[in-house]
């Protein structure tokens, strides 16, 4: 058996043959269930639950919408909801509001309860639209190998052309999209199964005993559970799903201080390095060069170093360069772009602020952390002093009780 | 929602490789030797990184072939000559001194960046002597 490290390393530049295909399975035979959490649903989840049903009548698909408890008002979009087919479609509530992770671990007791045989359970939000092939494509990627047991669509974004903001993210979630594919194969898979649409594989979802409630980001953390007890999961390059991204700066920087500091809570949790590799790497990268740049005021400068200067300059050119020339080639994939989303990437300015916004939503992010490992080792009236300072993180938007609805 | 804006991936392709390259800058004017190399390694690491990436990406292509067979072309017309230029022209300036057969990176460098630094430097001294205490 080859060592670890040496498979690792041989991973960065060819592919891993754990997840190639294997056998062919007949579709059409799976128990499938798609569990549709959901708070204040609007029509857009209707739509949702009627394309499930509708492009998908040949296979052995069931919808189970989710109530998170939302207003009473709302129950004239249930009632629609189960008029699209009541064979297919079961509309359960929660007893009380318990976030995006409670209401599919609601569902899938629900399943349990009453011997509902599944096979596979995809995961998804209400406010997504699918195309007609989506939950084949993404089934026939998950029945590739016996070793996947999660699989992810591609994600694209529904109201892109609204403004900017929105434009510049449309471009970012390209980028996430040509990573996945980078990452198929890459060791244990990509390193998030995002929450827009998954499948999983049942017996992998009971296995890490569903997802784990009162966490920020719970897509990542059960992607990377998954990984750890040995499973491999996919991008399925082919099935597309669009979704709706905040539309104003500060919705879109309380939802990032969301995403990054959840982030930074799986990488410092428990998990195997093998399942979170990727994101290890770009922190040590991140934190070395903070460090080291701080580093530099601090020493004396020594004369005659301009060889080694020189040096720096050339390789982060370079490196700068090829990934600038490499993000324009990544325009190919974007099917949905027009001029003006061409004419942002080559400009590069708009992506350059934006990349920056987010670099100091991160560095806020990691302060926040030991921040928060601090207070909670000082006593209750010390920590009652610092009482401004979780003003100040709060009024930044870092708090430690969010959730996705 | 999907959250990759808070992995590593996200970090060294968009946001690392910016920041090293606009910081950088600054410090090679002023940083200390060891700190230097610190650098050069962590911006190899990062190139690596990033073009094992692209690699990857390539390979894994296939699914996608029936669409994009002519970007693929398009990248391998842009980019291996591009990075062609810049090793050659870095290398060839050690081997050859002034006298290399490719166009040189140092020459822009010498040229164009210095004089940048040569106006900004006086500043980035005053800075440095406010705000900046050396050991």
């Amino acid at each position: 058996m080859r060592n670890p490290i040496y498979n690792i390393l041989i991973n960065f530049l060819l592919p891993n043959k754990g997840t190639i295909q294997e056998e062919i399975v007949n579709i059409k035979t799976k128990r499938l269930v798609v569990i549709v959490p959901t708070y204040r649903p609007t029509s857009i989840t209707v739509k949702l639950v009627k394309n499930l049903v509708d492009f998908n009548r040949d296979l052995h698909l069931s919808v189970l919408v989710v109530d998170d408890s939302s207003p009473v008002s709302y129950q004239t979009i249930f009632d629609q909801i189960l008029k699209i087919n009541k064979s297919k479609v079961t509309v359960i509530h929660t007893p009380t509001n318990s976030l995006k992770a409670g209401a599919i671990n609601f569902g899938l007791s629900y399943l349990e309860k009453n011997r509902l045989a599944t096979d596979v359970i995809f995961t998804v939000d209400d406010d997504i639209v699918i195309k007609q092939p989506t939950i084949r494509l993404m089934l026939f990627k998950l029945f590739e190998s016996r070793r996947i047991g999660a699989v992810c669509s591609l994600a694209k974004v529904l109201n892109k052309n609204v403004n900017l903001l929105t434009r510049l993210q449309g471009l970012e979630y390209n980028f996430f999209n040509v990573i996945r594919v980078a990452d198929n194969n890459f060791i244990q898979g990509p390193l998030v199964m995002h929450g827009m649409i998954s499948a999983f594989r049942y017996k992998a979802i009971k296995q890490v005993g569903g997802f784990r409630q009162n966490h920020i980001i719970e897509d990542y953390e059960i992607t990377a559970r998954l990984k750890n007890i040995g499973w491999y999961v996919a991008l399925s390059p082919q099935a597309e799903a669009f979704t709706v991204v905040p539309e104003t700066i500060s919705h879109l920087w309380k939802q990032r201080v969301r995403w990054s500091f959840g982030g930074i809570q799986v990488v410092l949790s428990k998990n195997k390095l093998t399942s979170i590799i990727q994101d290890v790497i770009g922190h040590l990268l991140f934190i070395s060069t903070v460090i080291l740049l701080g580093l530099s005021f601090l020493f004396t400068p020594t004369p005659d170093n301009f060889e080694t200067q020189k040096l720096v300059v050339i390789v982060s050119l370079t490196s700068f360069i090829s990934s600038f020339v490499f993000f324009i080639y990544t325009l190919n994939f974007y099917r949905e772009k027009d001029w003006v989303d061409m004419l942002i990437r080559l400009s590069f300015v708009m992506e350059l602020i934006y990349s920056q916004i987010l670099t100091f939503i991160l560095l806020g992010s990691y302060l926040f952390y030991a921040y928060t490992k601090l207070r909670n080792r000082l006593s209750t009236k010390t920590a009652k002093k610092l009482g401004f300072i979780d003003h100040l993180f709060g009024n930044l938007g870092y708090s430690q009780s969010w959730g996705t609805r | 929602m999907i959250n990759d804006s808070s992995s590593g991936k996200f970090i060294f392709v968009t946001v690392l490789v910016p920041t090293t390259f606009g910081l950088s800058l600054m410090v090679a004017r002023s940083s200390n030797y060891m700190i230097s190399w610190g650098l050069v390694v962590l911006s190899l690491i990062t190139l690596m990184m990033s073009l094992t990436l692209m690699f990857r990406f390539f390979l894994n292509l296939k699914s996608y072939k029936k669409n994009h067979k002519k970007g693929f072309r398009l990248f391998s017309w842009l980019v291996v000559p591009l990075l062609g230029i810049l090793f050659l022209g870095a290398n060839a300036e050690a081997a050859y001194g002034k006298s290399s057969p490719v166009p040189q990176i140092s020459f822009l460098l010498d040229n164009g960046l210095e004089r940048t630094f040569a106006k900004s430097a006086p500043k980035l001294a005053w800075c440095q002597s406010k705000f900046i205490r050396n050991p």
